[in-house]
């Protein structure tokens, strides 16, 4: 009997607890189901947060290029670095162009000596720095005339590269690099496009430009440059401050630098001591995400929409 | 054994009840919590995302608009109220100013434009836009369009014009021989964000 009570019973209460046990199971996957429906949800609105963030801080930054496009801007003028808040805020750096050596104007010149001078000062020996200035002439003319030490088109074929040179002035200083024996360049000096322009006219901006550019332009000592260095900026080094000097002369920037007014007539056309082009770099800053927009405009006088080069956007 | 019989088909006992429904109870109340939180983070999201994005069309709005006015374009400020934030009455008429945009390409044609604010609901400040047809010979306006709103949940808005000649900021443009250099807008919306832009306007 106790057998067959067993045998009647056990499945009811089996059936019982397994209909508790559903329920619970249910409501467990829907729980977990909806848990997770809530994580990923809570993960998008961050990302949506975070894009936000990102939009906001791109927005900044093209305030802070509105603001630099205005002419008369100098770059210390107060506007550039605007705080909106404990959190947001964008920065400009404002810097002439005209600081960089024209690589166009330099080997399709007549005198790509200074080209060649500001190599070895990087650190190129004398016979690098000669094939570098000629591959770089042979890149850029419109010749499949090979120069001394240059490259055409069958030692860019040799080096597996079909195309090249491109027989053109430079368009970017990206391009640059394709020219053969440029990775010497990029080993001795990773920063040597910050000391080049295609886009500013040919005009080396003295009061701007860096010493070793000022040397390897005029072919002059270290002393000889911070005699002039020292004084463009005043007893502090730092341009815009108020002990800058009144403005400087052509000549007197090349008296202070002892270079000879009748020097060579070619590198006069090619120096002056104001700027035809700004680089603006802007930062707009939202917490810790930041955008930054790189464009290169005309410096003076309005400047029209389609004269902007925008490099970073 | 007939006494085991009877108890093993007796019902549930109250306190299996009670603890079964209570048990119940806990978790569709923690179910109905969750649900209650996945629905709100859901409405929280459509709600930034349509914010972004009108910020967005605003933005490229504004810029796209700004960077191709005429030479010839006048902008004008009418109703600024001296604190600088506007009133629904606020308007900055653009004349000579074509709308270019591929959203707005039904009001291509038209040749000037007007933002203006109005009052909203619940003390809140409507941007729009309204496009109108330059007069004709006559004097006469042709159809005007109905107003494109821009944004409908403002609590602030702020324009602001900049002069690169005297570089100052002025919170009413009403020359109409020359354009602004620039025009800052800050925007608060009823949710307390706020957002703030500074767009060139080309004069070349």
């Amino acid at each position: 009997m106790l057998k067959r009570h067993s045998h009647y019973s056990y499945p009811i209460r089996k059936i019982r607890g397994s209909s508790l046990l559903l329920v619970l199971a249910v409501m467990a996957v829907i729980g977990t189901a909806m848990a997770g429906l809530l994580v990923t949800i809570n993960a998008y609105l961050d990302k949506v947060q975070e894009r936000r963030a990102g939009f906001k801080a791109y927005q900044l930054a093209h305030s802070g290029v509105a603001i630099a496009l205005q002419s008369g801007i100098q770059p210390d003028h107060p506007l550039l670095k605007q705080e909106l808040n404990e959190l947001e805020s964008f920065k400009v750096e404002l810097t002439s162009e005209n600081a960089r050596l024209n690589i166009n104007a330099l080997v399709l010149g007549s005198d790509p000596s200074p080209l060649q001078r500001l190599f070895e000062l990087w650190g190129l020996n004398k016979e690098e720095a000669d094939i570098l200035v000629d591959r770089l002439g042979d890149w850029t003319d419109g010749d499949s005339l090979k120069k001394l030490n240059g490259a055409e088109e069958l030692d860019y074929l040799a080096a597996g590269r079909r195309g090249q040179p491109r027989n053109a002035a430079f368009k970017s200083l990206d391009e640059m690099e394709n020219v053969l024996g440029m990775g010497r360049v990029t080993e001795v000096r990773p920063d040597w496009k910050q000391y080049f322009t295609v886009w500013a006219n040919t005009k080396l901006n003295l009061m701007e430009a860096d010493e070793i550019v000022i040397r390897a332009y005029f072919d002059i000592t270290e002393g000889q440059v911070e005699s002039f260095t020292s004084y463009r900026y005043g007893r502090d080094g730092i341009r815009y401050t108020d002990d800058d000097p009144e403005d400087i002369t052509l000549d007197e920037a090349l008296s202070l630098l002892g270079v000879p007014l009748d020097s060579s007539a070619e590198v006069l056309t090619r120096i002056g001591i104001d700027s035809t082009h700004h680089r603006i770099v802007a930062t707009g800053i939202v917490g810790t995400r930041e955008h930054t927009l790189e464009v290169i405009a005309p410096s003076s006088g309005n400047v029209a929409k389609n004269s902007l080069v925008w490099l970073r956007l | 054994m007939s006494m085991r019989r009877k108890s093993s088909e007796r019902g549930l006992t109250l306190i299996e009840v009670v603890i079964t429904v209570g048990l119940l109870m806990l978790l569709a109340g923690a179910l109905f919590a969750l649900i209650s939180s996945v629905l709100e983070s859901r409405a929280i999201m459509t709600e930034r995302v349509l914010k972004q994005n009108r910020l967005i069309a605003w933005d490229h709005f504004l810029r796209d608009t700004l960077s191709k006015l005429e030479r010839e374009t006048v902008i004008l400020t009418e109703d600024a109220v001296s604190s600088g934030i506007a009133n629904p009455g606020y308007r900055i008429r653009f004349i000579n100013a074509t709308l270019k945009l591929g959203p707005y390409a039904e009001y291509t044609n038209e040749s000037s434009f007007i933002l203006e604010t109005v009052k909203g609901q619940k003390g809140a400040v409507i941007l729009q836009l309204i496009p109108y047809p330059e007069e004709n010979e006559t004097g006469a306006q042709g159809a005007i369009y109905p107003p494109l709103i821009l944004f409908d949940n403002i609590s602030q808005i702020r324009f602001e014009f900049y002069n690169a000649f005297s570089d100052e900021w002025s919170e009413e443009w009403l020359m109409n021989n020359q354009k602004p250099h620039a025009i800052k807008n800050q925007i608060t919306l009823q949710s307390g964000e706020t957002h703030e832009m500074i767009v060139w306007i080309p004069h070349a």
